[in-house]
This record gives C-alpha cells, structure tokens and sequence, in this order.
C-alpha cells in the first residue's frame, strides 16, 4: 500500500524545492539537508532549529514579506520565498 | 560541614566571622559589598540564592532622575548617577551603561503644563531638563506618535543591565577580598547588649560587626529575623520584552503619567508606558505597579494595558511581536522614599533598602551612605530624611503586610 504525499514546492535562498504538504517550515528545510538558516547578529554563527517549540527564537527565517518567522511554528505554503533571516523584524525598519 | 543541597555555583563557603555581612546579592548589596570592599572591610555577602536573582533581574536597569520629585530622593539620584559614570568608566563598557537621556511625553496641553511645572521644580535640585514642543518630540523620537503635544527631555538619565553590573560589582568587591556566599538563607540573628553579633544562615553561622539588610522586597522579612522591622511591602510590576530591532527608540521614553504612579498610594493597578531599546536589540515595555503580594503568575489584562498604552506613544510597536513578559517585585516603603540607614532598635544593624523602582539607580549613594554611616564619617548627601527611624509611627500603624515566611521564595 502506497500513501501518496502530496508536497508543496518553495524557495530556499532562490532555489526551488519541495517538502510535504503541512510540514513546518523547519521541517521543509531539515528535509533538504539544509541544517542552519540564519546566522547570529554579532558573532555571524549558524543557527537552525534549537528547541523546536517556539519558544528559544533561534530558528528565524524571512518569508515573503514578513521577516523573522519561527520556522518551526509555520507551516511551508506552495510558492513560498524562503530567505535567512537577518534576525530582526519588522520589515519596515529596513 | 554544610548540610543539605550543593551550594550554586560561583559560591564560597561562608566565613565564621565577618567584619560586615551584606544580605541581599541584587544590585543595592552588590554595590554596598562593593563600597565596603572598597573602604577596606572584611565583607561577607550572602543571598539565599545567587546574585541578581531577585528583583534585579526583574526590572529594566532604570538610571533616572527625571522621574524624581524635589527633594531628598532627587538629591541622592543626581549623587548615585556621578557615581554610576565613574564605575562605568572603571567597568570599561562591561554591564551596557548608556547615558540615553529620558524623555517624559505628555499627551495633553494639561499635562504638559504640569510637566514644565515638575522640570522648573527639580532644576533646583540640578536635574537638567529642556522642555519639547511636538516638533522636537519628532526630532527626539522620529518614531513618536505624531499626535502628541510636547514633552521634557533629561539628558543625565542613563540606562544600564542591571545583572551584569551586579555581577561586575560583586566581582570587583571579590578581589577586595569580600567572600560571597550563595544558597545562604538567613535564619535568625544572634544580639548582645542590644546589638548584632552573628547571623545564623542556612550555610552556618556567621560571627558579624554589623549587618547590611539589602534584601529588597524581602528585606521586611530578613529585619524580622533578626530582631529588628522594617515596612517594605513587595510592588508587583510586568515587563514586555519584543523581539530584537534595529535601533529605533533612542531613549528612555515614558509617559508623564508615571510620576504620578510612582508617587500614588493606591493598592490598586496603575498602569503607565515606560518605552526603551536594549543593547541586544529588543525593545522592553514597562510598567505596572499593585500590591499583590510575591504572586508571579502574570496577568494578561495588565500586559494587554501596557502595550495598547506604548502603541499609543511608538505606533510601529502594533506590528513588533512579544517574545515573553516578565514580572519583578519592588521594594515598596510607605512613603515612597529608601529606608537607609541604622534599625530602630537593633545596633550594628543597617538597611539599605525600600526603593521601590529606583533601586538600580540609586544603589550606588545608597552604599555610599551606608559606608559612611558605617565609618561614621558624613555622606556626601544628607542621609537623615532616609533613617528607618522617621518609619516608627507607620510601623506601629501597619505593620508589614504581604510577607510570610515563605512566601515569593522563587
């Protein structure tokens, strides 16, 4: 027996990929090999996905048009531009 | 030999005897054990925690004179904040001290009238201030409501993170020699003669010439267990903290209704927008202010209250997410001033305490007062109206409510 998975394509930093339909956005992302998304502000280290909870805001991503979405409390939607996060929010700030 | 847990990590083993034992590692002890490092004693601090663990850790590292009425208060706050630059300038940048400058916001002509009034009356205590119209609100603030009519600006306010200048503190009186003792609970006092000759601990008994109470909120609670009083009550307060931003607010922004806050005996809720960036990029909303005894549950209804109040200041803040809240409790005396000085009845006891929301700014003269005290040399400011003596009647009146013997033990 066969379960078709239906999946959703999206963007990673300008490449095209596909994850699960109803993965997380850190899912998605784990799911192509793709481990750290952001780095720190100060010292430029690689960060991904730490408690998995929402709670520690380590695993910031931009997506569309709104910046530092946790990645592991949004799901991945078809079409999605994915992008590191600069780690600070609110767009209009830029 | 120790009974019990572990001592935390960072912690001696607590002397025998000590010339001084300060009781409180929050930023007030830290900076009495820091002056009387300084001044040569042998110190002794205790916590029954670890440092900054209490109130210290619950605030927003306030340095302000702006929010100082005339008087003895605004006196020591312009004393404490010279002595706040020249440990800066020793620290060398290591707890993020800022000189910012405040800036109070009014949101009628009314309380603009009433805020040049207060600005003209601390000018004679030397608080330096210059008062905004709207346009130099923007110019202040380009984010500011621009619906707003003027404000004061106070440029000798400064911000600072109070943990790690506590931390820096307790570390320099360290290599003074003071010894610092953690998961150290004070028990009970043992008097002689009507003064204090030892302080029983959970860590063992500690032989002591005097005794500095800086225990905050529970410094009513250490006064009694050691025989003397002392009628500090906690004052619960929430903090917002948003996620981390560029630079957007320069200074401490608050509204002008804070003073009256500060200054209100209600039991009752006050709520009032206190506004500021951090180093790590965060922005933290403030304050609320009741009487709620050491209940850490926060309430939404008052988080809810305080940032439809900063909205209304900084309107970008609607789209800006909370990461968490936190609430702290303040060392709240009767008449709103800090208790400093000798107890009523036990000798070679000292408190240092009462400050309810100013204790980061003012802990510096505070443990400037309390070393001369100690010395018996005369501080630089006039400690009299700050003696836990002029406190007798309204002890005898109310006696200290919302403490128990547990209670607020986080």
């Amino acid at each position: 027996m066969t379960a078709s998975v239906r999946t959703v394509s999206f963007r990673y930093d300008g490449t095209v990929l596909t994850a699960p339909a109803g993965s997380t956005i850190a899912a998605a992302l784990i799911g192509n090999g793709i481990l750290a998304w952001r780095t720190t502000r100060r010292r430029g280290e690689p960060r991904g996905l730490f408690c998995g909870i929402g709670y520690c805001q380590d695993c910031l991503v931009d997506v569309n048009a709104s910046a530092a979405v946790r990645a592991c409390q949004v799901p991945v939607r078809e079409d999605d531009d994915i992008r590191p996060s600069r780690s600070v929010g609110w767009p209009g700030a830029r | 030999m120790t009974v019990g847990p572990p001592a935390p990590r960072g912690s001696q083993e607590p002397p025998a005897t000590a010339e001084v034992v300060v009781i409180g590692a929050g930023l007030v002890g830290a900076a009495c054990a820091h002056a009387l490092a300084s001044a040569g004693h042998d110190v002794c601090v205790v916590d029954r925690a670890g440092p900054a663990a209490g109130t210290t850790a619950g605030g927003e590292g306030n340095i302000l004179v702006s929010d100082k009425v005339p008087g003895p208060e605004a006196r020591l706050a312009l004393r404490s904040t010279r002595l706040w630059e020249e440990l800066a300038a020793r620290a060398g940048g290591r707890f993020e001290f800022e000189q910012k400058g405040g800036l109070v916001v009014a949101h009628d002509d009314e309380q603009l009238a009433a805020l040049r009034v207060l600005a003209q009356g601390q000018r004679g205590d030397g608080i330096e201030s210059e008062v905004l119209d709207g346009a130099g609100l923007a110019e202040a603030e380009p984010q500011i409501s621009p619906g707003l009519p003027g404000g004061v600006f106070y440029p000798q306010d400064c911000q600072v993170q109070p943990m790690l200048a506590a931390s820096w503190l307790l570390a320099e009186a360290s290599r003074l020699g003071a010894r610092l003792a953690w998961g150290a609970d004070v028990l009970a006092g043992q008097a002689g003669d009507g003064r204090i000759t030892a302080v029983q601990t959970s860590r063992g008994r500690i032989a002591a010439g005097a005794v500095v109470n800086a225990a905050g909120p529970w410094s009513g609670l250490v006064a009694e267990r050691l025989g003397g009083s002392l009628p500090i009550r906690p004052r619960r307060g929430h903090v917002l903290v948003t996620e981390p931003l560029p630079p957007l607010i320069r200074h401490k922004v608050y509204e002008s209704d804070y003073v009256t806050t500060v200054m209100s005996d209600s039991d009752d809720l006050q709520c009032s927008a206190v506004v500021e960036g951090t180093r790590a990029g965060t922005v933290l909303i403030g304050s609320s202010r009741e009487f709620a005894g050491f209940d850490r549950r926060p309430s939404l209804r008052v988080l809810a209250a305080m940032a439809a109040r900063a909205t209304a200041i900084f309107p970008f803040l609607a789209a800006v997410r909370v990461l968490r809240s936190y609430v702290g409790f303040r060392p709240a005396s009767p008449d709103h001033l800090p208790i400093i000085g000798p107890d009523a009845m036990v000798g070679g006891l000292y408190h240092a305490s009462g400050h309810e929301g100013a204790g980061i700014g003012l802990a510096p003269a505070t443990a400037e007062v309390v070393a001369a005290l100690l010395a018996g040399t005369p501080p630089p400011v006039d400690p009299a109206p700050f003696a836990p003596a002029r406190l007798g009647a309204v002890r005898r009146l109310g006696g200290v409510r919302g403490l128990g013997p547990v209670e607020g033990l986080a």
